[in-house]
């Protein structure tokens, strides 16, 4: 499952082709400088209009979207990019919530059963009682049989 | 006025710490006298911040720049309707609302319980009144909403044109209904842990109070998408802000919660579980408020740095601390009543949508939280945006999506695998078949396209467990359709209200995916009677305007869209500049929905050709999310609605059908009706 949903992670990026870029889905990676705290693409300020003509710019000039949000690094810090690269540290960020629910799953399958082993060792003992019990339910039967005669 | 209105939110304190102390004397030393003055210090103290509460909004109406909250919040423009919303706006008007509202919890709580929870009663109270003296502690030391100013100015900074929408008005008041709802089932869980009284009790006494909590958090949550939808110009509803996160982390968490804890009451299991996820879900209402006021997140809605951060630190650390305490000396006393019977069975798909709610809940914090951890390890900060959150959030919230259609296919204890298959042959039929007709009509994005086929699934589920029961009904007292729908419904209200809640979610995940995956985006430039083509829609620039108002200038649009050549529409797209914050301009977005697109403009001005620019976004199904938190709503209002009178008879037969559920051998095959 862990797998699974990791490849779901990285299968949106690999699934298009290779194409020219747009300012939208550049800026859907940059955060606007505006001091906003918004991504580029949803900030409406006059700083995020400058931010999005020097992209079309880019665009223009042939860059694809790997060497726009470089340069927007260059110029600022790792800061400006709306999520933390997928390398060193920063990898972290993406694997971990995955790897706790690939633990947690793996604990609450034990749990599970645990808890069905003990529901069917009871239910195996109160088979057992019911075995037990046969030769005195036949005596029983003859007994009763013995005053209905 | 305001020199005594501090003295009144001071002998508020008093008596909130006297109540709290002398609640839990008294049922220690079992002295009647002592509770009842307990009650009647609940009873005060919702009174005093009652009155606190009427001159801050007094003075908000008259606008009394006397006062640097009025002074900071409103201004003589400001219409009375947003002048009251101003309560709530900042951070010290939010206190008091808080701690008024608990208040008026407490004391209800106090009344609902006056002959019953007798031996829990007292440490509920003295959990409740420690977190009313907790905020009330923090208004008399960092943040007095009753701090006068050293002159008083002609007139206030008035309110964020942002926060100038209805939306303002409905959001953070539901948000902090939820929030504070939240304290009253965790104070019962504590007094329960305290008293050693782990039956399902606490849970059944605060099952509405946490649905009606959970309620007002997602309607909190839908508003706030509402408002940034309308308001904030860019097309979209939700940014992954920081604080709209800490928002939803306990909308995950409380509905984790509401669901397992119908095992509890069922089968006496998961009680460590359950204990433990409502403290989490009270914690992460108060860490929701710590970032949104400590300063050490930057967000949109964040109040800015302040001095009550560590409060809210210390405060959070010392409950999680206090409560994990409580759970741990306890455990012997929260062993589960049963075991569980089989692995197929609804206890076990709930304990799945837990792992999925609380692994969702964890992503979520974690890429909130990661980068002060990514600064802290490496000492390189990082951003951590929307982004992030949709690439690993979406697998795990379309798999809740599934799991959403398949719990009510499988029975509790024990369900074969022979009904679980014939219960899942037609919904996955029916869903495979719409799969296969998306595909053939081009949908070729993964998630988009596992997104209509788990609602296709999940619609199907939840209409087949109607049309049995309905049937059922019809066939058993001769009843019309919509007779025996109301005879279902009544008969069992947590159930189908819940269906109707889930139907509700399935309509938001429609809307957000046709919303997200089929937006068309364009940006035009028109001079006067010129007009641009985008889809079906024809937009033709009617003429500009300029419109002084008191307080600012709007500068607008008139458009007229076409569609096959008819006008169905005049649209007018504002940008507003305010007096006093012309350097920040304010847009008007102009809106028009229907249920299959939204087309939605934003006046970006006129460039350097005198032509008006606009960005003209169509968002497909957009309305479906609104549409579905209204049946969402409905869904919670089945549930909670007194169909049925309750009386002592009832509430004893209620409590019989609880025992005898638990002792009675597995059943197998479909759900009862």
């Amino acid at each position: 499952m862990l797998v699974n949903l990791l490849l779901l992670v990285i299968l949106p990026f690999n699934s298009r082709a290779e194409e020219p870029p747009t300012v939208s889905e550049v800026s859907k990676g940059l955060m606007c400088t505006c001091g906003c705290s918004m991504v580029l693409y949803s900030c409406q300020c006059g700083t995020a209009e400058q931010m999005r003509g020097a992209i079309q710019g880019m665009i223009d000039q042939g860059m694809n979207t790997p060497a726009i949000l470089q340069a927007f690094v260059n110029r600022y810090d790792q800061t400006i990019l709306a999520a933390p690269p997928k390398k060193g540290f920063n990898l972290s960020a993406w694997i971990t919530p995955f790897v706790a629910l690939a633990v947690a799953s793996g604990l609450i399958y034990l749990l599970l059963k645990r808890w069905t082993g003990a529901s069917r060792d009871q239910d195996e003992y109160r088979h057992q009682v019911r075995e037990e019990d046969e030769p005195y339910l036949e005596m029983l039967e003859k007994e009763l049989q013995t005053i209905e005669d | 006025m305001y020199r005594f209105a501090y003295h009144i939110l001071q002998l508020a304190f008093i008596i909130t710490a006297f109540t709290a102390l002398v609640s839990a004397f008294g049922f220690r030393k079992s002295r009647g006298d002592f509770l009842s003055s307990s009650r009647r210090g609940v009873v005060l103290t919702f009174g005093l911040l009652s009155f606190a509460s009427a001159i801050l909004v007094y003075a908000l109406l008259a606008h009394d720049f006397r006062l640097e909250y009025v002074a900071g919040y409103t201004s003589t423009t400001l219409p009375p309707f947003y002048s009251l919303s101003a309560f709530w706006a900042g951070q010290k008007g939010s206190l008091l609302f808080w701690a008024w509202i608990l208040s008026g919890f407490t004391a209800l709580v106090i009344y609902q319980n006056r002959e019953k929870n007798q031996h829990l009663m007292p440490y509920v109270v003295t959990t409740l009144m420690t977190i009313e003296g907790f905020f009330l502690l923090l208004m008399l030391v960092a943040e007095n909403p009753f701090e006068t100013l050293a002159f008083t100015p002609a007139d206030g900074s008035g309110l964020n044109p942002l926060l100038q929408n209805p939306g303002m008005v409905m959001h953070p008041p539901s948000l902090y209904l939820g929030y504070i709802g939240f304290s009253i089932p965790f104070a019962f869980a504590v007094a329960a842990l305290l008293t050693r009284r782990l039956d399902s009790q606490w849970i059944t006494t605060t099952r509405k109070w946490t649905i009606i909590a959970w309620f007002f958090l997602t309607l909190g949550n839908l508003f706030g998408m509402k408002w940034a939808y309308v308001e904030l110009g860019w097309g979209g509803f939700w940014a992954w802000d920081p604080v709209e996160n800490a928002s939803f982390l306990p909308w995950l968490t409380g509905t984790a919660f509401l669901h397992s804890v119908m095992i509890q009451e069922r089968r006496g299991m998961l009680k460590v579980w359950n204990v433990s996820l409502v403290v989490i879900t009270f914690l992460l209402t108060i860490l929701g408020t710590f970032l949104t006021r400590s300063g050490i997140i930057s967000s949109v809605h964040s109040f800015g740095k302040s001095a009550v951060g560590p409060f809210f630190l210390w405060g959070i650390l010392g409950t999680a601390g206090f409560a994990f305490w409580l759970i741990l000396t306890r455990l012997p006393d929260l062993r589960s009543e049963h075991q569980l019977d089989s692995l197929l069975s609804r206890e076990s798909s709930f304990l799945l949508n837990n792992l999925l709610l609380l692994g969702a809940a964890f992503a979520v914090l974690w890429g909130t939280l990661f980068p002060m951890i990514s600064e802290a390890v490496t000492g390189a900060k990082v951003t951590v945006g929307a982004p992030f959150f949709n690439q690993v959030g979406t697998p795990i919230f379309l798999a809740l999506l599934l799991l959403t259609g398949i719990c009510p296919l499988i029975a509790w204890r024990k369900a074969t695998g022979k009904n679980f298959r014939r219960n899942f042959l037609w919904p996955f039929t029916l869903s495979l078949l719409g799969g296969i007709t998306l595909w053939i009509v081009g949908l070729r994005d993964v998630y988009i396209w596992m997104s209509f086929v788990f609602a296709i699934f999940v619609l199907y589920s939840v209409g087949m467990e109607f049309w049995k029961g309905i049937r059922a009904k019809m066939r058993a007292g001769k009843r019309a359709f919509l007779q025996a729908l109301d005879s279902l419904v009544r008969s069992n209200q947590r159930r189908y209200g819940g269906y109707v809640v889930h139907l509700g979610l399935v309509m938001i995940f429609v809307g957000i995916t046709g919303a997200v995956g089929f937006k068309t985006e364009q940006k035009i430039q028109l001079s006067q009677g010129q007009s641009a083509t985008i889809k079906d829609y024809t937009i033709q620039l009617a003429g500009l305007y300029t419109k002084p108002e008191p307080g600012k200038v709007r500068y607008g649009a008139n458009l007229d869209v076409y569609k096959n050549g008819a006008l169905i529409a005049r649209m007018t797209p504002e940008k507003r500049i305010h007096k006093g914050r012309e350097e920040q301009p304010h847009t008007e977005v102009a809106l028009r929905q229907t249920p299959k697109e939204d087309l939605y403009i934003i006046y970006a001005g006129t460039n350097g050709e005198k032509k008006a620019v606009f960005d003209v976004h169509i968002n497909p199904l957009t309305a479906w999310i609104w549409a579905g938190g209204m049946v969402m709503a409905l869904g919670t209002f089945l549930t909670l609605y007194p169909f049925r009178k309750r009386n002592k008879k009832d509430t004893r037969r209620e409590k019989h059908i609880t025992h005898t559920r638990a002792r009675q051998p597995a059943v197998t095959g479909d759900t009862a009706v």
